[in-house]
């Protein structure tokens, strides 16, 4: 996968730090953008021109959660060139069920983000 | 499971029902045991109405056996006058028995010597007429003395039918009257059912209500407890996890010589325990304030104030912040202190953790006021508010509206509708031009306790 860029939508400065450090560990070349809730990765996105390949969504944010952004993002044109991955502590079976009826979340990880699911996702 | 209090409800329908059915079985009973005697009564009427007809026909017809066998010479006519003597005899005696000893002796007494006398006459007047006499026969019975016998008999037959007649009236006046009790007796049993019925009614539906919010109740509980479950699991986990990554981090960062890197993960982790520290304080003082039992007390709000000011001095910015007061209530408060003190400490520290940055003069205000018996206070600021589309959900558990400004649980808000319940009064938040008015509303006297 030629990526540019993918995004991680979590409110956690902890696991934002770990993620970025994994991926940019992964490939140094690839830029990481930051959303902390999903209102402000869908803010993020209105303005960019080349979405992010990727996008690991946390589920439990204040202002606008996982799932809800989930329901307005599947709405978006263009939504289906980018891959959604659920990262988050929820090993709920709910969340996992709710997750994978999606149609742009490709997979569940549990945090933290670690090399192995990076290259799982983006080889 | 039912406790003392829900049974109770079923224990009163049970003696509604017992009481309701004890009187239709009474109603039931009177009621047939009236018609039974008016019937009978009737029917009894109509039986010494048919005797007394009776005596009269028979007695006429022995008058009229004698006098025609004298008068057309004809013993056979004393056949007919025989046969009809028990029949007389049977129903004399009939009537009598349905009359009292005293009335039976009246009857007696006026009637013996007049139906002897013609009894008499009759039998003379037949031994006359058996020896040829007829003319002597006939005389006998057509004389004066036997008109007069007559008529004394008829009088004293009169006097029976009168007798029977008012003492069967008697009878049904005493058995109207009880009829008239008896439909007395059902008006207000059905009165009675009825009012038992809207009583019933209504504690089936008072019940059913409360049943209905205890229901809501546990099921908002049971929700609650669920969703607590479930973000305490994550939210405790979660910065576990992280920290142990990011120790990682920093002890292989530390073998390369990558300071920066290693003090970057070490901050990290850092501020995820001291979230964790936060979280499990304020899960602390949710479990303590659940539970807590404290009784009333007068509550000075200015002191509280003052120190709850003092106690968030060293917090960041807190010095930007113009602090106003206006107390306005004059009589004194008694509540809860712990539950005010909580309310007021999370509310002051809101207004500081969120000011606006883009605001030139941030301030907080503190105002009371009373208001029907309530005591009021308000805390306003010009803060970042709460955004518009999650105003609903402000009082609810793990809501967290502005994370990147500053750390918080997300159980500050719903602590403080807790409490506020636990003072049985209210909390409301109002937008005030992008910042915000928390009022909260409590009875001024009724939190003795």
């Amino acid at each position: 996968m030629n990526l540019l860029s993918v995004m991680v939508v979590d409110d956690s400065e902890a696991d934002q730090f770990i993620s970025k450090l994994t991926i940019e560990e992964y490939d140094p070349c690839i830029e990481v953008l930051q959303a902390f809730d999903g209102q402000e990765a869908l803010d993020i996105l209105d303005t960019l021109e080349l979405q992010p390949s990727v996008i690991f969504l946390d589920i439990n944010m204040p202002r606008m959660n996982g799932h809800e952004f989930l329901e307005v993002y599947e709405q978006r044109s263009g939504a289906e060139s980018t891959v959604v991955i659920m990262l988050t502590s929820s090993e709920q079976k709910e969340d996992i069920e709710r997750s994978s009826a999606y149609k742009s979340v490709k997979n569940y990880f549990t945090k933290p983000l670690d090399i192995e699911d990076l290259d799982a996702v983006l080889k | 499971m039912l406790d003392k209090k829900s049974k109770l409800p079923i224990f009163l329908v049970k003696i509604a029902f017992g009481i309701i059915s004890v009187m239709l079985v009474l109603l039931l009973f009177f009621t047939q045991k009236v018609y039974t005697k008016l019937n009978y009564l009737d029917e009894e009427q109509l039986r010494l109405v048919r005797l007394s007809k009776n005596i009269e026909y028979y007695d006429e017809v022995l008058t009229m056996s004698a006098r025609l066998a004298v008068s057309k010479q004809d013993l056979s006519w004393e056949d007919r006058y025989q046969k009809h003597v028990p029949l007389l005899d049977k129903a004399i005696e009939e009537t009598l028995n349905a009359l009292s000893q005293q009335q039976q002796e009246q009857f007696t007494d006026k009637t013996k010597i007049a139906n002897g006398n013609l009894i008499e006459l009759e039998e003379l007047a037949f031994s006359l007429a058996h020896t040829g006499s007829w003319q002597d026969a006939e005389n006998l019975l057509f004389s004066k003395d036997y008109s007069v016998y007559k008529e004394q008999y008829a009088k004293g037959l009169h006097e029976l039918s009168e007798s029977l007649q008012q003492k069967l009236k008697a009878h049904q006046a005493s058995e109207e009257e009880l009829l008239r009790y008896n439909i007395y007796l059902t008006i207000v049993l059905l009165i009675s059912v009825i009012l038992i019925a809207i009583f019933v009614t209504w504690i089936l539906n008072r019940w059913s209500k409360s049943e209905r919010l205890a229901y809501k109740k546990l099921t908002e509980t049971n929700t609650e407890l669920e969703e607590f479950a479930y973000r305490t699991s994550h939210d405790l986990r979660s910065p576990i996890i992280s920290s142990i990554r990011l120790l990682d981090i920093a002890e292989t960062a530390i073998g390369k010589d990558e300071t920066k890197k290693a003090g970057l993960s070490l901050s990290h982790a850092k501020n995820s325990l001291q979230k964790l520290e936060a979280l499990i304080n304020d899960i602390l003082v949710l479990m303590e304030a659940k539970n807590k039992e404290e009784p009333s007390k007068t509550i000075e709000i200015g002191s509280l104030v003052t120190v709850a000011l003092e106690k968030m001095a060293h917090m960041e910015r807190f010095e930007n912040l113009n602090i106003q007061t206006d107390f306005q209530h004059t009589t004194t408060l008694h509540a809860k202190e712990s539950r005010v003190t909580m309310i007021l400490e999370n509310l002051i520290s809101n207004a500081i953790k969120y000011q606006n940055p883009d605001e030139e003069t941030p301030y907080i205000n503190i105002s009371t006021m009373e208001f029907n018996n309530r005591f009021v206070l308000e805390v306003s600021d010009n803060g970042l508010g709460i955004p518009k589309n999650q105003q609903d959900k402000l009082f609810t558990m793990f809501k967290r509206f502005h994370p990147k400004i500053a750390f918080g649980s997300g159980l500050g808000l719903y602590l403080m509708k807790k409490s506020a319940d636990v003072l049985n009064g209210e909390i409301s938040f109002k937008d005030n031009d992008g910042g915000s008015v928390f009022t909260l509303s409590i009875p001024q006297f009724e939190n003795r306790g």
